[in-house]
């Protein structure tokens, strides 16, 4: 168990050196030296209270999707479709956040979320009842349906929601009215951006770790991913975990676009979640799909998402440079025979 | 109003819009027949899609352009197969993040190589001319058959071709035979992971060929992510005809003409949004389709 451990952290870092390496390539070619660079990350992510408020505000989201594509993953299936969700939770928030009123603060944003929930698992639906009951690829499915998502959002905003006085000229962002005071998520901390959806994130965080590891429904989760056809003889009824496990991903993904509404933005605007979905996706993989895995790796991409922004403006590295070190991860982070290439071989030597 | 949209323009058009997604289609079936169920199909295309304009750019030839396409897809689909056969990496991970990789990669190049943020688009780039054949281009209707660029003929040809190739030839039972059961291979003393590694590179160069055909076969230019789902709905095409090449030529065809459809409804109203919509669509329809097929055992991934 230990040495697994071991192993699997190992491997962890050998992906995020490889991917550090790799993205010091294209910081070498802009002529830029990429310790320098990287020094401006870790300043802009780490250093000083702004900062950390700031790497914590893009924890939230991060954390939430990480656990939403989780989720899915460990009981075997994949959402691809989690930006899709996002959008949809985030903009029946913001509706419901803007038109319904005379709600107490507490229950309009409780509202805001569960609506965000069930939109999630609404648009999740049919890829997993198609996946679970009839087999059919769930990957491409809820890719597709996310693409759909998006467009269906962008169309609905303007052609219904978007009213002539929240249109800025300049900008042309495609954006709902604000939100009401009552369904805005407090500030923790007073002038920054970081919201108390911080909690509601930790909160799904320790809900995720009570069902994977105190709950008899969490293990038989857990047993499908691992093997479907074991959990199958051991009578656990595979069908419906998978179809289950689709559903929640679809919602709690739904909760994080609902997050960003209520916490950051106080309206939908079109464009908001840059590549969310599939940043979570990474989250994920990064945390060994373990709670507190999860958290550390979002807060990594949190300080990713923030540091870059400071090492662009002061180093003149574009974000694309970081998003290509995201990708170069993501490669190599289930890529066992990396870390095979670098252990010596005894077996070699007694003749293998 | 249907006369609008059932015209000779709209078949002709469709032929245009099915050929990158053909090239990829016949590609991801071989990677199929091969037991790898590949959705970086879309990275791959989209990164060759960028070196054939760079190509053509730089050295104002279209036919470098393609070549430039096809060895950079080439490349990225067997630095792929290295990550999957060599390193073990799990099949849907690595291809979603060769997508995410060839998007992140193509925006950052696009600013030194080409000076554009976001797109590139300049008239002196050459773009590949179109083929008119007598005779055929006189006859109405079959002339819809003439009048497209030399990729699109040559997307025709490689569907017999790999037909041939992979159900066929001996070169094509062993890579069959490294889908249905790797171990063949090994007992027969040959390597699994070369035949591997060939599978990956047809559907590499394939894909070269239909990133070219995106970027310098029309007008000469590049958009971020200009690819824009094409090879998922490949991918799709692969699913519903289970690799079987000839399913996978006919159906991916029928996929272009109808999204030339869709975008004649556009001329007669209906939102931009909705009609961007069409190609996933139209993937999902395909995939939902699947059930009505009989299914005795067949190999679904």
């Amino acid at each position: 168990m230990k040495r697994k451990f071991i192993e699997s952290f190992a491997s962890l870092l050998l992906a995020l050196l490889i991917g550090f390496l790799v993205s010091a390539i294209f910081i070498i070619a802009i002529g830029v030296n990429p310790f320098v660079a990287y020094r401006e990350l870790l300043k802009g992510a780490f250093w000083g209270k702004v900062n950390i408020i700031i790497t914590l505000r893009w924890t939230i989201p991060y954390l939430v999707v990480g656990l939403a594509s989780a989720v899915a993953i460990k009981a075997g299936v994949f959402n691809m479709g989690l930006d899709g969700c996002i959008y949809l939770g985030a903009l029946s928030a913001a509706l419901v956040g803007a038109y319904i009123t005379g709600l107490p603060s507490i229950i309009h944003i409780l509202l805001c979320l569960v609506v965000s929930m069930i939109v999630g698992i609404i648009w999740t639906f049919i890829p997993a009842w198609l996946k679970a009951y009839h087999n059919i690829n769930e990957v491409i499915m809820t890719w597709m349906l996310s693409y759909i998502a998006i467009l269906l959002c962008q169309y609905l905003v303007t052609n219904y929601f978007q009213r002539s006085e929240d249109i800025i000229q300049a900008v042309q962002q495609v954006r709902t009215p604000p939100i009401l005071d009552s369904a805005k998520l407090k500030q923790i901390v007073k002038p920054y951006q970081l919201s108390s959806g911080l909690y509601i994130a930790l909160f799904a965080a320790l809900c995720f770790y009570i069902f994977y590891n105190k709950t008899i429904k969490g293990y038989e989760h857990t047993m499908t991913g691992l093997s479907p056809k074991f959990a199958e003889y051991a009578g656990i009824n595979v069908k419906k975990i998978q179809f289950t496990a689709l559903l929640s991903s679809g919602a709690i993904a739904g909760l994080a676009g609902a997050i960003e509404v209520l916490g950051v933005h106080y309206r939908y605007i079109h464009g908001f979640s840059s590549n969310m979905g599939a940043n979570g996706i990474m989250v994920s993989l990064m945390g060994r799909l373990s709670p507190i895995g999860i958290s550390i790796a979002s807060l990594f991409m949190g300080g990713i998402q923030n540091g870059a922004r400071a090492m662009a403006r002061e180093t003149n590295v574009s974000l694309d440079t970081m998003q290509i070190f995201i990708a170069v991860i993501v490669i190599c982070i289930t890529a066992e025979g990396l870390y095979e290439i670098l252990k010596i071989k005894p077996k070699m030597r007694e003749g293998d | 109003m249907l006369q609008m949209i059932f015209n000779e323009g709209t078949f002709s058009m469709g032929f245009d819009l099915a050929t990158p997604i053909l090239l990829c289609a016949l590609g991801g079936a071989v990677c199929n027949n091969a037991g790898n169920f590949n959705i970086a199909l879309e990275g791959f295309m989209l990164i060759a899609s960028f070196f054939g304009v760079v190509g053509a750019f730089f050295l104002k030839s279209t036919l470098v352009g393609i070549l430039f396409a096809i060895a950079s897809g080439f490349l990225i689909a067997v630095i792929y197969g290295l990550f999957r056969s060599r390193f073990k990496a799990h099949e849907i991970i690595l291809g979603f993040g060769f997508n995410m990789f060839s998007i992140a990669f193509t925006g950052w190049m696009l600013v030194p190589i080409l000076g554009g943020r976001g797109s590139f688009y300049n008239p002196a780039t050459p773009s590949l001319s179109k083929i008119s054949i007598p005779l055929i281009r006189s006859i109405p209707f079959i002339r819809i058959l003439s009048n497209h660029n030399i990729i699109v003929y040559l997307s025709w040809l490689l569907i017999p071709l790999l037909y041939i190739l992979i159900y066929r030839m001996p070169f094509g039972f062993k890579i069959r035979a490294l889908g249905q059961e790797p171990e063949i291979l090994r007992v027969n003393g040959l390597n699994p992971n070369k035949y591997f590694y060939f599978s990956e590179a047809i559907a590499g160069i394939l894909c070269g060929l239909a990133g070219a055909f995106l970027s310098i076969g029309n007008l000469s230019m590049f958009t971020e992510n200009m690819t824009a789902g094409r090879g998922f709905i490949a991918v799709a095409a692969i699913v519903f005809a289970n690799g079987y090449i000839p399913t996978v030529g006919l159906i991916s065809i029928v996929f272009g003409i109808a999204s030339a459809i869709a975008i004649q409804l556009q001329g007669l109203g209906m939102p931009t949004e909705l009609i961007d919509m069409t190609p996933y669509v139209l993937t999902i329809i395909m995939l939902v389709l699947t059930l009505l097929k009989k299914k005795p055992g067949q190999l679904t991934n």
